[in-house]
């Protein structure tokens, strides 16, 4: 076996931990059936506006309980009518019977962050929003955001890690937006930290990459520095640092005219061949121009579009494949990452990981 | 002639008084019973009758194992001593 094989009957996902289920508008008082981590699950907003995350199968029939009715603040199934708080305790039930104790459906913790909806997948009890990924500058009135985007990738969760802890692609997938030839030789710096893993590299007076080059504020050759992170169990960071050639470098102050752009990314899996990407960018100029946000968010998702062609290519060649794959010295960020995270995966009770 | 159930775990002893069933009973004297479909069919309230003797109100859909009987669907004939 190789490094970067998913073993089917291993548990594959870090349930005790927080993913993003939907932008804020996503979800409305109405019910709306998601997939996280192969779990069915109903969401919706009650009365008062608070997303509701309830375990998608009536405990009588296991009727999916989307196909039933919004009643209020509660769920009733469309079969016969067992009916369900926000915090999964049956409230009602049919024939004028008494409710059974039975009777409940598992409710996930949820928070709203960022503009973006996280649940908890594991044992309620720890589910601590303190825990949701820190986003810097958030709020920062110098500092503008392009709402970002999703998109449904087909591939396992791992390949998108892998790719985001991997500046070395940009060569050779991103040569119209993120990347140009400058890219190519250039070695990386491999951070292991506790909360996940950091690769990164300095590419001195170089050309800037086409997608930069029009929101700089310098003329010229650059330094530029790619930080890619990913923290577990699927949160990256990827920051991209332009400053006038010669004048970069993790020991220096950053020059005025400094190009700051902070990419967040995250990932859900919906299963182990699916997954949601979400993601938004925080940059510090032209803080309130609408019609920058639009061009970056216009030109992130073309170069997302090129990873996605790619990603589902690898899944499909990993998953197909008639002979070994091999792993060279560009897979030290993501394979230490897969191997940490497969760690506190199998540190977490079993119970957690029984329906996988 | 008054009727008494015991509750063996909770360690208590009631005055029989009617209602539908031994488990609505339990259930009025503060004694947890397992219970889901209320009517004979799932079989969750399922206790064992340590002594005495039940009568059926409703059929059941499956008769238990002698020894056990289906608080749902049935009152006391004598008293009784149920393992709860
Ligand atoms: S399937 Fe939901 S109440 Fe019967
Ligand atoms: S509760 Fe179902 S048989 Fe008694
Ligand atoms: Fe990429």
């Amino acid at each position: 076996m190789t490094s970067t094989e998913t073993v089917a009957d291993k548990p594959t996902y870090l349930k005790n931990a927080w993913y993003v289920a939907g932008w804020d508008n996503d979800i409305g008082h109405s019910l709306t059936a998601v997939t996280i981590l192969n779990e069915s699950i109903v969401m919706y907003r009650d009365t008062a506006g608070k997303a509701v995350a309830l375990e998608n199968a009536c405990p009588h029939r296991k009727l999916p309980l989307s196909m039933g009715r919004l009643k209020g603040d509660e769920v009733e199934c469309g079969y016969h009518g067992l009916t369900f708080n926000q915090a999964g305790a049956c409230t009602r039930a049919p024939g004028g019977q008494r409710v059974p104790k039975a009777a409940c459906v598992h409710s996930y913790p949820v928070e709203e962050r960022y503009g973006l909806i996280w649940i908890w997948m594991g044992e309620a009890a720890k589910a601590d929003p303190a825990k949701i990924m820190n986003v810097d500058h958030w709020g920062d009135s110098a500092w503008g955001l392009n709402r970002g985007d999703g998109m449904t990738v087909e591939c396992n969760y791992l390949y998108m890690t892998d790719n985001l802890l991997d500046p070395s692609h940009v060569a050779w997938v991103h040569q119209t937006s993120f990347g140009n030839a400058a890219c190519a030789d250039i070695a990386s710096d491999t951070t292991i930290a506790d909360d996940g893993v950091i690769v990164s590299r300095w590419m001195r007076d170089t050309e800037p990459a086409p997608f930069y080059a029009p929101f700089l504020k310098f003329r010229g050759n650059c330094d530029r520095k790619q930080h890619y992170e990913v923290r577990y169990p699927g949160h990256a960071i990827i920051k991209a640092i332009f400053v006038p050639a010669g004048s970069g470098g993790d020991d220096r102050p950053l020059h005025k005219d400094v190009f700051l752009m902070d990419s967040y990314n995250f990932l859900t899996p919906i299963n182990e061949n699916l997954t949601r990407y979400y993601w938004f960018q925080m940059r510090n100029f032209a803080p309130n121009d609408q019609a920058v946000s639009d061009a970056l968010a216009r030109n992130v998702r073309t170069a997302f579009e090129e990873d996605k062609v790619i990603m589902q290519a690898v899944h499909r060649g990993m998953s197909n494949k008639k002979g070994h794959n091999i792993d060279l010295k560009i897979d030290k960020g993501p394979l230490h990452f897969r191997k940490r995270l497969a760690q506190m995966i199998a540190a977490e009770k079993p119970s957690l990981h029984a329906a996988e | 002639m008054t009727l008494t159930v015991a509750f063996r775990k909770s360690g208590r002893t009631v005055a029989w008084a009617a209602t539908d069933s031994l488990l609505t009973f339990a259930e009025e004297n503060g004694v947890e019973a397992p219970s889901s479909c209320g009517a004979g069919v799932c079989g969750t309230c399922a206790t064992a009758l340590l002594a005495g003797e039940v009568s059926y109100v409703e059929d059941p859909l499956y008769m238990p194992d002698p020894g056990v009987v289906l608080l749902c669907c049935t009152t006391p004939k004598t008293s009784v001593i149920l393992d709860l």
